[in-house]
């Protein structure tokens, strides 16, 4: 039989403390995330009527013709390939400057200001000016390189240059954070390493990348998911009447499209879910490589 | 001890009454000194207050609404502030508002939106107003008036003004290919001709014209309704975009983007910016543009012609049903839960009156949602000959821009891939532009279906 | 040992051209915001000559021009408030609530932790829609209200305050116990001020991604006079969108401002970013 453990007096009150310092994050946490998480949920079983009014409930309907959809699986598949190049290169060259500004380099702050600054930048700046530099009349790439590339209206490349602009930006974030991964690395295993005649690249190899591994997770994970959430840039970038867009656009940005423009907030509803979906299965998938690759101390 | 709850619970309560205070302190702050309020907040103090908020999207009218309707203030009524929110936005975002129940006191309403508007009863119903005020309803355009009259005869809107579309050119291109200038009398196969030949004789990059498929109203809407086709039917019941007078139009058009800059180049950089960098000798625009241009760096150069025509009796002359421009009027309407319908109405009615459309003309605003004010709108811009957009009243026919009652569901994708855009990025292929006709005109027919 | 140490100069030099160039990339947008926002539209758009630099003269008045007319200072403001506002209640929050799960034992601590554990693995697009609504039903649009709304409470900054509280030293609490303190004074008097580091960091990570939210300010304030900077420059691209130095004036402007905090409290912004992620 269980014993009904009583509690003291004192752990009573520890309790009431904890109870009343945790409710207000609890409750916001329940009004503003969990309530909406099922309301969206709700939602995408729903049709919309005109400015809101008047939901009815249609079953799977949103979700049959999203799935029969081949835009929102061409905006799934364009979403992967934006992550594909923005999360790979920008850890990879973050790393690399991670390490370089490391060593014993003049100017590290200055370096380490100009490398992070496109991070201060409100993204719709960024994607103006990279807008106006990727402009195939006007732009500087163009004009300084003399040739007529659509960068951003040929379908066929116009995702890489957006994936650029996303890496440009988010180098110095993760840079950031290698640095202060990398400064957790005692230098005697360097020391150790170099009296044994390893040369850098090895020493890279077998002991930077293996004892960064659990910072070098944390940034592709956070970075995998604010791939797959990509707005900004597509919506900034990219005109309504680009040739290019239906090969750009993210999954939110079709969202976004459907339930903004048109009103149509139970389809919109349908999109988030089938995109919560996929990235959740990405994060089980995440956390099983991280119990293989990721060596913790 | 019980004390300390207490504060952490008043803590978080303090917090809760900060974010409401500063909720209803912004909206009084963002106020501009001249103390009106915005409207559009939940405020109740604003209603005292009694100043108005304008929602208008084209910045180029601002000045000029906001100094009549400082003359409305002028006459013992409240201060009214007068806020620019861009075309892609504003749709968007005046549903928000009305979704949720905010909207500025007065805006201006759309024929693409009028309909779905009324029929929620989101705009204040003017149709007592008018009646009491005596405004006298017929001095409108009457197509104009009748967009904003639900089909209950209720009023929603008064007719803020319309426009119509014709020729823009730079004779510096024009004399540097040697091809003489537009003319009235140009039929679009003469523009045709023109065109190439610029296009053939000036360097690589320069075009002698430019159109998207976003250039709908101010351009391929009006080929189509001169060759005898039209979008939509006036009783909104049907599109006949697939019948053979509609494709012949969009193969004449198709024809044009032969010699016309590429769509990709277009889309980044829009026709008004290509023409204006001297890339392009031609574009079709609408009234409301003109101010845009009278400024500009060049605009010397700069000169409007009326919108060309399609030869149908093949006589060689312009008949009147053989040029059609596209027009619209905007309406002047009210939001209807606002704190002051009875100023909002006021305003409307001044906004609408004979003398305040006279005043917008002479400001070069836009063209008077009234009959008979044009030679005032034509003398704002001295130096710049305008009357190819009211010449065109005369001789020409006037269509109302097309819509149906959710126009937004079918305007925005027939400009993108899988339809119209397909066709414009392949111009020398005629099936790609008859297969986008047949695909578009099934698109709107879907919509339509979908909107009974 | 000659030939080490020409290695390494000469690795040396290959790391710094790297740096160099790097930045140089990195620059080269900003460069071009400013020049392009110096020039006249004609020369802009000027192809053939084709002008890196402005022509006839800097033309320093766009930026005064873009300043008045599209309201820079409402935009600064609103965006202010918000970024305030958010970093206020995040911070409360979050403190309370990591003291609570990090030092203090109550019924149904875990479960209550894992819901945060939660929130912070699903998107947040899937909040909106509904979140929107709410705020819509409150009549919170257009307000600074409606902007921090979704901020108020944090999941992430529970998660960092959480750890930061368990790294303190047991004993604290004990000996403030036997002083005769409660709870409430222990955690005023003695904990929160021990997690100045955390708090900093969540501090700056919440200000940096309020001011760069552009969805949620966007479909909140319609009206430009109550919308942030992000949002309010996307705007500005439909309304100027042909008007490029017009445009780019805007483009500076809107990011001036976080940049000279930014490298004005430098340290403070890096080793906030960096303590908040490498705590996870």
């Amino acid at each position: 039989m269980k014993e009904k453990k009583k509690m003291t007096p004192r752990e009573k009150n520890e309790a009431i403390w904890g109870l009343a310092f945790v409710a207000p994050t609890m409750i916001g946490l329940i009004v503003l995330n969990f309530y909406p998480a099922i309301n969206t949920v709700y939602q995408s079983f729903c049709k919309t009527g005109d400015f809101g009014k008047g939901n009815t409930f249609v079953g799977l309907a949103n979700y049959s013709k999203a799935f029969a959809d081949p835009e929102i699986w061409q905006s799934l598949i364009n979403t992967v390939k934006y992550a594909i190049i923005e999360v790979p290169l920008g850890v990879v060259i973050a790393l690399l400057l991670a390490v370089f500004l490391n060593g014993k380099i003049k100017g590290v702050s200055i370096f380490r200001t100009i490398f992070f600054l496109p991070m201060v930048c409100a993204p719709a700046a960024v994607a103006m000016v990279w807008k106006w530099l990727y402009n195939q009349q006007f732009g500087l790439f163009n004009n300084i390189l003399h040739t007529n590339i659509a960068w951003i209206s040929d379908p066929k490349i116009a995702w890489i240059s957006v994936g650029v602009i996303g890496v440009w930006s988010i180098i110095g974030y993760n840079m950031v954070l290698f640095i202060s991964g990398l400064k957790e690395i005692p230098g005697d295993y360097y020391e150790a390493a170099s009296i044994d005649g390893a040369t850098g690249i090895n020493q890279f190899f077998n002991i930077t990348v293996p004892l960064l591994s659990p910072t070098t997770f944390f940034i592709v994970q956070t970075r995998v998911i604010g791939a797959l959430t990509i707005f900004d840039l597509m919506f900034m970038v990219m005109d309504k009447t680009n040739a290019a867009l239906p090969k750009v656009q993210s999954t939110v940005y079709v969202f976004y499209k459907y339930t903004f423009d048109q009103g149509n907030k139970g389809y919109g509803a349908a999109i988030v879910m089938i995109l919560v979906a996929f990235i959740m299965v990405v994060t089980v998938i995440m956390q099983r490589a991280e119990k293989r690759f990721v060596f913790y101390n | 001890m019980k004390m300390k709850k207490v504060m952490a619970l008043a803590l978080a309560g303090v917090m809760a009454l900060s974010i409401a205070a500063c909720g209803g302190g912004s909206s009084a702050s963002t106020s501009s000194g001249s103390g009106s309020a915005d409207a559009g907040s939940a405020d109740a103090g604003s209603a005292a207050s009694g100043a108005l908020t304008i929602n208008i999207w084209d910045a180029n009218q601002q000045a000029g609404i906001q100094e009549i309707c400082n003359d409305w203030t002028a006459l013992g009524n409240p201060e009214v502030k007068v806020e620019v929110i861009d075309w892609d936005n504003y749709w968007t975002l005046l549903e928000a508002g009305a979704s949720g129940g905010q909207l500025a006191d007065v805006f201006w309403m759309h024929s693409d939106y009028a309909q779905i508007y009324m029929e929620n009863d989101i705009l204040l119903d003017l149709t007592d107003y008018i009646a009491k005020d005596g405004v006298d309803m017929s001095i409108y355009y009457p197509d104009i008036a009748a967009i904003y009259t639900r089909s209950d005869g209720k009023i929603f809107a008064l007719p803020k003004d319309h426009d119509t579309i014709a020729l823009l050119y730079n004779k510096a291109l024009f004399d540097q290919a040697g091809v003489a200038y537009p003319t009235d009398e140009w039929s679009y196969q003469d523009m045709y001709e023109a065109a190439k030949a610029i296009t053939e004789g000036t360097p690589d990059d320069v075009y002698g014209y430019a159109l998207n498929t976003s250039n709908d109203q101010d351009g391929w809407y009006n080929y189509i309704y001169s060759y005898g086709g039209n979008v939509v039917n006036t009783e909104k019941t049907d599109t006949a975009l697939d019948s053979a007078e509609s494709k012949a139009a969009m193969e004449q058009v198709r024809l044009m983007l032969t010699v016309a800059t590429p769509q990709a180049i277009v889309a980044e950089s829009g026709t008004d910016s290509l023409f204006q960098s001297g890339k392009v000798a031609m574009i079709t625009q609408g009234s409301w543009m003109i101010n845009s241009f009278y400024t500009a760096e060049n605009s010397k150069d700069y000169a409007w012609a009326e919108i060309p025509y399609f030869d149908r009796n093949g006589d060689g002359a312009c008949q009147k049903d053989e040029r059609w421009t596209c027009y619209n009027g905007l309406g002047w309407a009210a939001a209807a839960n606002t704190a002051n319908p009875d100023a909002a109405a006021s305003l409307i009615e001044y906004l609408c009156s004979k003398d305040a459309q006279i005043k917008q003309a002479q400001l070069g605003v836009t063209m008077a949602g009234i009959p008979g004010i044009s030679e005032d709108f034509a003398n704002a811009f001295e130096g710049m000959d305008v009357s190819a957009f009211t010449k065109v009243e005369e001789n020409g026919t006037l269509y109302a821009r097309p819509g149906t009652r959710n126009s937004g569901k079918w305007q925005t994708p027939m400009k993108q891939a899988g339809y119209f855009l397909d066709a414009w990025q392949a111009p020398e292929n005629p099936q790609a532009m008859s297969d986008a006709c047949d695909k578009v005109a099934k698109l709107i027919r879907d919509c339509i279906a979908e909107e009974q | 040992m000659e030939s080490a140490s020409t290695r390494d100069t000469i690795r040396k030099a290959i790391v710094y051209v790297i740096l160099i160039i790097m930045a140089f990339i990195m620059l080269v947008p900003f460069a071009w915001m400013i020049l392009t926002a110096l020039k006249t539209n004609q020369e802009a758009i000027s192809v053939d000559p084709f002008y890196i630099f402005p022509h006839n003269g800097w033309h320093w008045e766009t930026f005064g021009e873009v300043w008045k007319s599209y309201n820079f200072v409402l935009l600064y403001k609103n965006t202010l408030l918000m970024i305030l506002f958010r970093v206020i209640c995040a911070c409360l929050t979050a403190t309370m609530a990591g003291y609570a799960f990090g030092r203090l034992n109550f019924p149904g601590r875990k479960f209550l932790f894992s819901l945060v554990l939660i929130q912070m693995m699903i998107p947040s697009t899937i909040f909106i829609i509904p979140q929107y609504l709410m705020v819509s039903s409150l009549g919170w649009l257009n307000t600074t209200a409606g902007l921090v709304f979704p901020g108020i409470v944090t999941a992430f900054g529970t998660y960092l305050l959480k750890t930061g509280y368990q790294g303190l030293p047991k004993d604290l609490e004990e000996a403030a116990g036997i002083d005769g303190c409660n709870i409430g004074q222990k955690f005023l008097l003695i904990m929160m001020p021990l997690t100045r580091s955390s708090m900093v960091s969540l501090g700056i990570f919440t200000a940096l991604f309020a001011f760069k939210d552009l969805m949620w300010p966007m479909i909140v304030c319609s009206s430009v006079q109550t919308t942030t900077l992000a949002a309010g420059l996307a705007k500005a691209q439909g309304q100027y969108g042909s008007n490029y130095p017009q445009m780019m004036a805007a483009a500076v402007l809107a990011v001036v401002p976080m940049i000279v905090i930014y490298v004005i409290f430098q340290k403070q912004f890096v080793e906030g970013i960096a303590t908040s992620g490498g705590k996870l």
